[in-house]
């Protein structure tokens, strides 16, 4: 499987560590993954001023992986999403053609070839190979898009098991937790800052009453809100936390 | 409309639960909007959560306020961020932080202090000084992405364009 990563704008500032983390992992396990010129995916806020802008955007990001015969595989769940949304509406031969139609103007094309994984996904099929690690007290926060809506999900948005199976396969003693599918309030945090931080907090507070000693989380805003609201519990990104605390050498996957 | 008010969509609602004078209510919303086509300014509060999937009749509301929130912009009525987001996006290719905040600022937004203090300090603790203070800077792509922004819009810049849809401009079908 040749996959292109995906890194969303994040990994060039507040989601830096989430990204370099991933790709050491993915690094160490000898999962090899090509670099490219990717856009920014436009999230919602672009879908909703123009939905051609969105659409366009996105195939070209799809046709960059397709030029190279590789699929996605990204760490940002709003990346994930919308990639994912777009990729399908291309399967239409109608919707690519006239999105064709634009990216023309760029010398590109995409002919519905790539499939777009989150990383969570992949490093989940070679959990095994992993590396140990000790067993830390961790609540697993999935926030909203990597689990809503559903079409779009990696697991059962109302029970999802996928990231805790991740952790507890390399030793982590991941606690209940109850509100991990709840919303972080991140994408409110230019619009209504005391709900954002409100919500936030009660994250935190729910994971400390879990019995938590880290949260450990998979989108790069939820690594962003919940670290910025207080100082108390650690939050990391789960690739990070992995190696940090990995006590025994990775196996390579050749 | 499919909706027999159950109010699943509002009792799961991220946005809905934070307002404790409970004016934001997507039950509501969209009824309003579906009975009378009145908009609401509080569509522009949805958390973009997806909470209310969970609708038993198979209503999506999240899309329901991003049509509202569309429509808005059709009409021009484009908040400070929006316009800051997309703006960045179409010159530098990505939303560049630095870029997106500086824009943010020019526009008269005022962030929250705390929020910016312990920004800065994440920052440096998690990538030092050169991560908290970068100057924007343009991606590879910003070309091939500008070039996207003005065939699908033609000329009309952010916020200005007419109440239709935006259309393909000169690009062969």
């Amino acid at each position: 499987m040749k996959l292109a990563f995906f890194p969303g704008c994040s990994a060039r500032s507040s989601g830096m560590e989430y990204a370099k983390s991933t790709l050491e992992l993915l690094e160490k396990l000898g999962i090899e993954v090509s670099r490219h010129d990717f856009n920014c995916c436009g999230t919602h806020i672009v879908e909703e001023y123009s939905r051609d802008i969105w659409l366009a955007l996105n195939a070209r990001n799809l046709a960059l992986a397709e030029e190279s015969k590789a699929d996605i595989v990204t760490t940002c769940p709003a990346c994930y999403q919308n990639l994912k949304k777009v990729n399908i509406e291309l399967q239409d031969e109608e919707v690519r053609k006239r999105v064709n139609g634009i990216l023309a103007s760029i010398n590109r094309e995409y002919n519905g070839g790539v499939s777009v994984f989150h990383v969570i996904e992949v490093l989940s099929k070679v959990a095994d190979k992993l590396p140990q690690v000790e067993g830390k007290k961790v609540a697993a926060y999935y926030g909203c898009q990597i689990l809503r809506p559903p079409e779009l999900g990696v697991d059962n948005p109302e029970n999802p098991t996928i990231f805790e199976d991740l952790l507890e396969k390399v030793g982590f003693n991941v606690v209940d937790f109850r509100v991990k599918a709840e919303c972080c309030g991140g994408t409110l945090l230019l619009t209504n800052s005391e709900g954002f931080k409100k919500r936030a907090l009660s994250i935190v507070r729910e994971a400390k009453k879990a019995g938590a000693e880290c949260i450990a989380t998979l989108c790069p805003l939820c690594q962003f809100s919940l670290e910025v609201v207080q100082d108390k519990m650690p939050v990391k990104p789960f690739t990070s936390l992995i190696l940090e605390h990995a006590n025994k050498e990775i196996e390579v996957l050749k | 409309m499919k909706c027999y008010q159950c109010g699943t969509c509002t009792a799961d609602c991220t946005s809905a639960n934070l307002d404790e004078r409970g004016e934001f209510n997507p039950r509501r919303m969209m009824l309003d909007y579906f009975e009378r086509g009145e908009l609401s300014e509080l569509c522009w509060l949805c958390a973009s959560c997806f909470k209310c999937y969970r609708c038993p009749r198979g209503v999506k509301p999240y899309e329901v306020l991003a049509e509202m929130r569309a429509e808005y912009i059709r009409q021009g009525k484009v908040p400070a961020y929006v316009k800051a987001f997309v703006e960045t996006v179409k010159s530098y290719g990505e939303l560049d932080e630095t870029a997106f905040f500086m824009k943010l600022m020019k526009s008269g937004k005022i962030m929250d202090p705390s929020i910016v203090l312990s920004t800065l300090k994440n920052s440096i603790r998690n990538g030092g000084l050169s991560k908290a203070i970068s100057l924007p800077k343009k991606s590879k792509c910003a070309k091939e992405v500008s070039m996207i922004f003005s065939v699908v819009e033609g000329v009309s810049p952010v916020g200005e364009r007419k109440a239709e849809k935006p259309t393909v401009v000169g690009v062969p079908a």
